[in-house]
This record gives C-alpha cells, structure tokens and sequence, in this order.
C-alpha cells in the first residue's frame, strides 16, 4: 500500500512537470502578445510594449523565464497574474470549490442517471422501453453540453421560472441546472455501459446458480452482477472527471458561475501565462487524485485486486 | 411508476428539441425585425436618459422619491468584469462603470457637453492652459471617514505622474505634469505643456480621487478601491459579482444627471454575465433589472411585448472604421479608396449586423463628440453604382471575368486581417459589399496582437479602428503622422497640414479654436478618403419596465443612483 502511494505520489510529480514543460511551451509558443492584449489594440505603441514587457519579465530569453517559473513552483509559488497582478494561488483557491462542487454535482446526476437507466435497460432487455432508453442515451450522448444548457435554461428558467438562470455561487438551486447539463451526457455513457455490462453478467452461470439457490432478484442482480458489472464502470466515471472539468468550460460560461474552467479561457484569452499554468497545473493535480481515487475503489470492489 | 417517468422525461426532451428548432428559426426571420425595430430605434425612447415620458416625469420622481425608504436591490448584468478597480489602473468599459460609481471626479460633465462642479467647485485656467486652480469642496468624507481635501487630490496625482508602467488612461492624462500645492481648500496643479483638454478628461472616471489613507493601507489597491462615490464596496467575487451597499453620507452628486443625494437602493449588485444568451436569460427571469449588449435580434421582440424599455446612446469619440493604408497598393490611390467609402451601404448593414440598434456612421468622429465636423460627415454618401463607375473611370476593370477587376496587370486585391471578437458582426457583411464593387478581399482571421503586428508593418489595406472618448484628442493617435513608426497610424498618411491642425489643437485653450482645428482635421481626413466609416459605437442596455431613473451620463455610461425598482 506505502509502495503503491509513493509510486503514485512519483507518478503525480510526473505528469505535473510534463504538463507544466507543455502548457508552458504551447502558451509561449502560440502567436499573440499578452501585453497588447493588456493595452488594447488602440494604445498599444512600441514604447509602452517594450516598457511594459520588460516590467512583467517578458523579455527575458524562454529558458530563463521557465526556470524562474519552475523555481518558484517547486517553493509553492504559482505567480502573478499578468493581468490583474494578484497572486496566482489567491485567483485558483478563490474559483476552485465552485468547480469542484460542479463537478461533483455532474457526477452525482451521471452516474444516478447512469445507473437507473442502466439496471432498468439490462433487467428488461429487448423490451419497448429498453430500446426507447437506447433512443434517448444516444440522443442524451450526441446533443452537446452548451446546447442542452441553452435548452435547460430557456425551459426552467425562462418559461417555468422554477431555477435561476445566472444564480450566484453559493446558491444550491443555481447547482441544478449547471449540473443536469453537465452531467445528462456522461450519464448517459454510463447508461449504456451499465446495461451492456449487466446484460452479460445476467447470462453468466453464477446468476443461474444464484437463482437457482432461490435467492431474490434484487439480490441477484443488485449483488452478484452489478457489483460486477460495476468493475469497468468505475474506471471510466475516474476518466469522466476529465471530461467535466473540460465541460466545466463552457457550461461555467454559460451560467455565469464562478469557476476555473471560465477563468481559464480568460487565462488563455488575455495570454496571462503564469495564470494560464497555474490552473492547468492545478486541473492536471485534481486530475491525478481522482483517478488515484478511483484505483482504490476498485480494490474495495474486486477483492482480486491487491496494491 | 418509475417506468412512465422515464418515458415521459424522453417525450418532453424530444418535445423541447422540436420547440427549441422553431423558436430558433423565428428570430432571424427578416421581415419581423424590421417593422419592429423601427420602433426599439424611435429617438424618443432611445435618447430619453429615462425610461418615463417627460410629463409624466416630474410626478414619478416624487412617487420615487417617496418610496426612497424602500430601498431594494439593484441587479446589473454586465459582461465583463472589471480588473482592477485602482482608478490609475482604469481603461474598460466595465472598469469605468463601477469606477463612476464609488469614486467622484473633480469636475462632471454634463450629457449636454458642459462642465459642471464635482468634488472642486470652482476652477480657472490660466491663458496658455498650463496652469490649473481648484476651490474644493469641505463637506466631502472618504467611505472610510477620511475627510477630502486637497492633500487626497495632490497624493493621487502625485501617484499617477509616478506611474510609468501600466495599462491605465490615468497617468496619460496628467502627461507633462510639474507639480501641485495646496493653499486650504484651494489646488494648484502645473504642467510643462498645454493642456486645453484636461478638465474634460478630469471628468472621467479614471480621474476619480481615492482616500489617501486607505490607498496607503491597501494590500491590493486594485481590489479595495475607497472613494467617496454614491457606492461603497463590500464584495467582490471574482466571475460573479460586485456588491455595492449605498453610502448614506452621499450628497455632493450629481443633480446634472437627474438625481441627487444618496441612491435610492440600498444595494446594486453587478453581475458578470460573459454569454449573450444568459445575459438575456437572466434579464427575462428577472435575474437582471438592467443588462447591457442584449441579443439584439431579441430586443424588438421584448420591447413589443411590453417586457423591456430599451436605452441606447450614441457614445463619442471615434465610431467603428475602416483605416485604409495609403501607402499599400492599390489603396494608395484616392479613387480606390473613395470607392471603397461608397460601396458600403452603412444603413443596411447596421440593420443586418446590428438590427438597427447601432447607428450608421459617415465620419472618424461620432455627432456626440466635441469638435464634430458636420462639414466633413456630408463628403460621401454610401451608393455602390457610383463606387462602380468611379472604379471603371479609373480603368479598374473586369477583364477576365473573373469578378475581380484589374489595371495594368494589378488586382484590385485587398488585405484585410480582423478580429473575430471585435469585427464579428459585420466583417463577412463589409467583405461582401467590397466584393460586389469588384474587389478581391483576403479576409485573415487573428487577434489583436496579430492584427498590430500586421498593421504596424504596413502589410494591410484595412484595419479596424474605434475608441470611445469625450474628447476628439484621440483623433492624432491614429491619424498624425508621428505616430506612424511609433503607434496606431494605420493609414500611414503624411500630410504636414493635418499634423499642423493636430499640433495647433493640442495647445489651443480656446474651445471654439479648438473645436474648428479638429474640424478642419476631420474635413481633411474624409476628403482624402482615410476611412471607411461603418457605425457608431451605440451603447445599448435593456430595463426592466418598472425601473426608473435611469441616466446616462455624458459618455454613455449609465448612472445608477436615481434608480429605483418597482414592485
């Protein structure tokens, strides 16, 4: 356990400085000048540029400015922000439990979406209904994020005015609907990976034996083949984290809710690098942790398993 | 039972599909949003600094008035958020907005271009506009009890004149600044040059005067801004919103707007609403009692419908123009230019791009700014068969077929690199009225650093250009010739008489002088057909019906504490 920790802790420095090298080139690297975004086109003027490049420490040579800022990571020390020039810590700590507690809320709609249409499908499968559940996951799968958000809106805000469109943070009700559009689509997966799961592990011989013993379908199926069917399943609700915190992007624009996927656009937009890096660095650690999570899930449910 | 929910879910999510493609396919349909929008754009609606009929005023305010006690909350959406609330800091829209709101200046400027006293009550220049004193108020205290005197005014200009890096307009504005002393209540301040614009710039919200000891105190300046302004701060969450509680004490502004006194809220929140649909999400589930850039498609609709008043104001400065580079072939010819001037037709394009919220332009300078030259708005008027024969004329012609024209082996090509976030709307509009002309337009996509990387080398042929500004002194930034090499001077024009008429402007005190120097300016400009001219900058902003006491001030800002919400 000790040994399968530190591996994960090394792997975790791993990945970090991999994505630090990485988003620390692609910001540099991509055209664009965080200074004339600071300025503005109009008042932009070769003088300022360079007085204002030299101030942030932009003109020094890449190698030199990435040291620096490694340096500093390696003393918990994520920077300024070049735009607003607050510490980079303060920005992150101040959006991330908003985001967290999103994506926490998406997970809890995916997988209680996943998992009741997943057991009703499999239970009932080739039926009416599981083929019109088919229907409606595929169509829950292929409609995106940013549109399913528009719609809850326009629905339940605008027209029933039951939930807040644009609610402040804090605000339990304005979690719904962020949370439903975030999270219908990866429930939906997880529907379908459920049922598929489940349907070969109902024709398996230990339900036949189990059934055979008289035991009671709840049981059969809650018991010996979810738990198994359940085995994959949380590997990918571990790798859908990701796609949340992607999908925290655009669905924090949309309900104007605080956050770091919005306050990484804004990040990227302005070219404020030290920002950009921080919140990469921090959504890649969050990352890490959750799929760490989720291996030890795994060892709770399949006792084959042993670290 | 959980089976008939299930199907039921899947019925109304396919329902709310279908709904959802209908209503869609209803908005941009043409036909409505022209009848409608005649009426969202009736100057009587739109230029009224509030939403009541001018009779009926005087009998609301006092309605207003008495309910003052009632207080409640204001809820703005905006859809930026400001960066940092240090007015030396200040060059956003959105950074002005609650800038007006917390801190006062030493002069106001009323929405009919006058000066009128502010935290100074009286001031006087001397001949050469060099030299500047200020009576001050005495009854004036900082939100956080500090009393305003002059030692508040001396420490932020001081601060400002020290500042040498930054993005804020402040620092600029004190250029050439010697010093400032203090005799009681009365301020002198000197500079080394002219300054014919400086009490009109003292009026924005940049020049806003913070507590000097609160300045002192402050970890992050940016973010506890204390002024002495109709609201305090409380709160800022970043991404989400600002809370502003009303300051009690506040009786020094500003009757020039309509109201005067403490706001009649208790509270205005701004929210920081980025995505236009939520914007207007929020505003129809009465999240927002005020939103500013509405989905225009959808403002004709609602105004209609009785669900929104529309506020909307020509903002000066410099309107959305095309900067032609007269040094770039074929832009360098006159005639190409002037044809490019006339094959756009400006009013349809504001009713495609904007629907008809935005106003056409026909200048470098919009009606609302000081200086405006009519003269020069009349040189050209959009009619694309005349921008057709005036290019045949010149022996630009199609021979090939190809629907682009040549001369001499040249084709009539034309660079244009844009940015989607700013030219969005009109940028495919403008390339297909160029075309239809007989152009050949290479439309490039980039943001604003590309765009002045290009621009600044001279590889364009035209560029975006438009700043908000009181002051027609924004107009040499991009059009003198200095600042070709050295800034904005995208046209690359050089004529020894219009810098000349921007040297003398910079230095003359007198605003009649003043005002025909920059006349003649614009005159030169349109007659050398510098500038495609598109619309003016039209700040639009949508209200709950039952709101009143909505102002404008002079620049097109909206000012807050004469609101007051219904219900």
């Amino acid at each position: 356990m000790t040994r399968y920790f530190a591996r994960r802790v090394l792997t975790s420095v791993g990945v970090a400085l991999g994505v630090l090298v990485f988003t620390f080139s692609m910001l540099h690297l991509a055209p664009g000048d965080p200074v004339i975004a600071m300025l503005g086109r109009q008042a932009a003027t070769p003088e300022r540029i360079e007085a204002l490049r030299g101030e942030l420490g932009l003109d020094r040579p890449l190698p030199v400015q990435f040291a620096d800022y490694f340096g500093g990571v390696l003393r918990g020390e994520l920077g300024t922000s070049i735009q607003t020039r607050r510490p980079v810590a303060d920005a992150i700590a101040e959006q991330l439990p908003s985001t967290l507690q999103l994506m926490l809320a998406a997970m809890l709609v995916a997988v209680v979406i996943g998992g009741v249409v997943g057991v009703v499908s499999a239970t009932r499968a080739g039926s009416r209904l599981d083929r019109s559940l088919t229907v409606g996951s595929l169509a829950a799968v292929s409609v995106p994020s940013f549109w399913l958000a528009l719609l809850l809106i326009l629905v339940f805000a605008v027209w029933l005015g039951w939930l807040p469109a644009a609610a402040s943070s804090g605000e339990v009700r304005g979690l719904v609907l962020p949370a439903l559009a975030l999270g219908i689509g990866e429930g939906a997966i997880l529907a379908r990976l459920i049922r598929a799961n489940l349907v070969e592990q109902l024709t398996g011989p230990h339900i036949d034996a189990a059934r055979a013993r008289g035991l009671r379908e709840r049981r059969v199926v809650g018991v010996y083949a979810l738990r198994n069917a359940m085995l994959p399943v949380v590997t990918i609700i571990g790798l859908q984290f990701g796609y949340l915190l992607a999908g925290s992007v655009v669905i924090e624009t949309i309900f104007a809710r605080q956050g770091l996927g919005r306050l990484a656009v804004q990040a990227v937009s302005a070219q404020d690098f030290p920002l950009a890096q921080g919140i990469v660095l921090v959504m890649a650690l969050t990352y890490v942790a959750i799929n760490t999570l989720t291996d030890l899930t795994y060892v709770w449910l399949d006792p084959r398993v042993r670290l | 039972m959980r089976r008939r929910c299930t199907r039921t879910a899947l019925a109304l999510l396919f329902c709310l599909t279908l709904l959802a493609a209908a209503c869609g396919s209803d908005d941009p349909a043409p036909d409505d949003d022209e009848d409608t929008t005649q009426d969202a754009e009736d100057p009587g609606d739109a230029a009224d600094p509030g939403p009541v009929d001018d009779d009926d005023a005087d009998d609301l305010q006092d309605g207003v008035d008495a309910l003052a006690t009632a207080g409640g909350t204001l809820t703005v959406g905006l859809s930026s958020e400001p960066i940092s609330l240090d007015p030396g800091d200040g060059l956003f829209i959105a950074e002005h907005q609650v800038l007006m709101h917390v801190f006062d200046t030493l002069v106001r400027l009323t929405p009919d271009g006058s000066l009128v006293p502010g935290l100074a009550t009286e001031w006087s220049a001397n001949d050469e506009g060099t030299a500047f004193d200020f009576t001050l108020r005495d009854d004036v205290t900082f939100h956080d009890g500090t009393p305003f005197d002059a030692e508040a005014v001396i420490a932020q200009f001081d601060r400002l004149a020290a500042t040498t890096d930054g993005a804020g307009v402040a620092p600029g504005v004190l250029a050439g600044y010697e010093s400032a002393t203090a005799e009681g209540n009365t301020l002198e301040v000197t500079f080394s040059e002219s300054k014919p614009e400086l009490l009109r710039d003292l009026t924005r919200a940049w020049m806003g005067i913070p507590s000097p000891t609160a300045m002192a105190d402050a970890a992050e300046p940016s973010r506890e801004p204390v002024g002495t302004g109709p609201f305090v701060l409380e709160e800022w969450a970043a991404q989400d919103r600002m809370v502003l509680r009303r300051n009690d004490d506040y009786a020094w502004g500003a009757p020039e707007l309509g109201h005067d006194g403490p706001p009649l809220v208790d509270e205005l929140v701004i929210r920081f609403l980025p995505d236009s649909s939520s914007r207007m999400a929020a505003f129809e589930t009465g999240e927002a009692d005020v939103i500013e850039e509405p989905q225009f498609l959808q403002v004709a609709g609602l105004v209609e419908a009785g669900r929104a008043e529309l506020a909307s104001f020509q903002a000066p400065g410099m309107p959305t123009h095309m900067m032609l580079n007269t040094e770039n072939p074929p832009t360098d010819d006159p005639v190409v230019r002037e044809a490019m001037i006339l094959a756009v037709d400006t009013a349809e394009l504001v009713e495609t791009a904007f629907a008809g919220l935005q106003s056409p332009a026909n200048n470098v300078l919009s009606p609302t700014t000081f200086g405006f030259s009519p003269q020069a708005a009349a040189t050209y008027a959009p009619d694309p068969a005349a921008a057709t024969a005036l290019l045949e004329e010149a022996g630009w012609i199609d021979e090939d077929g190809d629907g682009v024209r040549e001369k001499d082996g040249q084709r009539l090509t034309i660079e244009y690199p844009a940015s989607p976030d700013w030219e969005g709307a009109y940028m495919e509009l403008l390339t297909a009225y160029l075309t239809a002309a007989g152009f050949e337009v290479n439309l490039t996509q980039m943001d604003d650093a590309g765009i002045f990387e290009v621009a600044n080398a001279g590889e364009h042929h035209l560029v975006s250009m438009a700043w908000i500004s009181g002051s027609p002194s924004v107009l040499p930034i991009v059009y003198h010739s200095d600042n070709i090499e050295q800034g904005s001077a995208f046209t690359r024009f050089r004529d020894a008489e219009l810098d000349e008429l921007f040297d003398q402007a910079a230095v003359t005190v007198d605003d009649g002088q003043r005002s025909a120097l920059y006349a003649q300016a614009q005159i030169i400009i349109m007659d050398n057909a510098l500038a495609v001219p598109l619309y003016t900058l039209d700040r639009v902003l949508l209200l709950q019906p039952e709101l009143t006491g909505f102002a404008f001030d002079a620049e097109g800002y909206a000012w807050l504490p004469g609101v007051a919400v219904g219900g």
